[in-house]
């Protein structure tokens, strides 16, 4: 007989990405200006979590982890799901972090990767024809985020706003 | 830094951390009236994606003290203290008890800032001093977060020229008063090479 999987907790850190099913969670921890970014096939409890660090793959001088840039990691995290079964239309789309931690960096300064980044994944989801239906980005706070793959549910924490279920 | 310190190159680094920090907690201890010590400094070069091996919990709560260096050597230096340490230093010199502290307080939040001037600005002098070359500090700025999520735009910086991260970290701690920080320096891969032909160490 096979036994029971535990239920994991399995944690994806900076410039990776994980894939997963139902009971198990996805966490990232003290996302500041990285994006966290969940897609999640309700159907078939699966989903995947990535933590990319900064935009664009096609105009990095190094090149080792791919999973650290958004463009990539978006194209490749909805290949993986879709692989396993996933419909591209049935995937549910989460966002979060890209957060501006210190006031003193300019706006428009290269160290205000957050905004950036965020931008990079609007476009990198509408050519493939798809829209987050949650954003949390942006602000001055860092998130942790966990994906719950019974339910889809998003636990977004922060060490002064409190935490909530998206 | 994509080529391995040698050992001479990692023995100067640290070397100069111990100066660096040692006139750090000679300023610190002059403002707090207390005996501060120092670990020795490590010299840490850690693949970018193994940020969680250096504070451990990523989410947990910190004050970061952020300090941009500029002049011939630059980087950016850090000093981190859990809230209650943060909340201790910041009583002693504002001559409250720590139970008293808001951590949105304008004095506290700009007594800790002073310690990181000049805690930072003592460490960069000694180094301007040891190297020869200029070293300013920028004015500090706070943030009390996440510690990952508060240090990871240093990181992404990083990440756009190396796979790894080059960073001297030293352990302050105040007898006496249980009070613990730590203080980071990040120097840039250019100020590196220039350290090591300033000092005629090139491996």
């Amino acid at each position: 007989m096979k036994t029971m999987e535990e239920n994991k907790t399995i944690e994806v850190g900076m410039g990776q990405m994980e894939i997963s099913v139902a009971p198990h969670k996805l966490i990232t921890r003290g996302l500041g200006s990285c994006l966290g970014i969940t897609f999640y096939d309700p159907y078939k409890k699966t989903g995947g979590m990535a933590h990319p660090m900064l935009p664009d793959f096609n105009s990095a001088r190094l090149r080792s982890n791919p999973h650290r840039f958004v463009n990539f990691v978006i194209g490749q995290m909805l290949e993986e799901l879709e692989k396993r079964g996933c419909g591209r239309n049935t995937i549910s789309i989460k966002m979060f972090g890209g957060a501006h931690m210190f006031s003193f960096i300019d706006t428009d300064s290269f160290l205000n990767i957050g905004q950036k980044n965020i931008e990079t994944a609007h476009a990198v989801l509408k050519d493939l024809g798809l829209k987050a239906a949650v954003e949390e980005v942006g602000g001055t706070f860092g998130r942790t985020i966990e994906l719950n793959l019974e339910n889809g549910k998003v636990l977004v924490s922060t060490v002064s706003w409190g935490e909530k279920e998206v | 830094m994509d080529e391995k310190l040698s050992f001479n190159q990692e023995d100067l680094l640290k070397e100069m951390g111990t100066i660096g920090a040692a006139c750090a907690a000679t300023a610190l201890a002059d403002m707090i009236g207390g005996r501060v010590d120092i670990e020795v400094p490590q010299v840490n070069l850690i693949p970018l994606e193994n940020l969680h091996s250096l504070m451990g919990n990523t989410e947990k709560a910190f004050f970061v003290l952020d300090m941009e260096i500029k002049g011939d050597i630059t980087g950016r230096i850090f000093l981190l203290f859990s809230p209650e340490d943060a909340a201790l230093l910041g009583g002693t010199l504002l001559g409250k008890p720590k139970e008293k502290i808001e951590y949105t307080d304008e004095m506290f939040q700009s007594a800790l800032k002073e310690s990181a001037n000049i805690l930072g600005g003592s460490y960069v002098s000694a180094l301007a001093e040891m190297t020869n070359m200029t070293m300013l500090t920028s004015v500090p700025s706070l943030a009390m977060d996440m510690v990952g999520a508060i240090l990871d735009f240093i990181f992404i910086q990083i990440a756009q020229y190396s796979e790894e991260a080059l960073f001297i970290r030293t352990d302050l701690r105040v007898k006496g008063m249980n009070l613990e920080g730590l203080f980071l320096f990040f120097p840039s891969t250019e100020s590196l090479r220039k350290i090591f032909e300033n000092l005629k160490l090139k491996g």
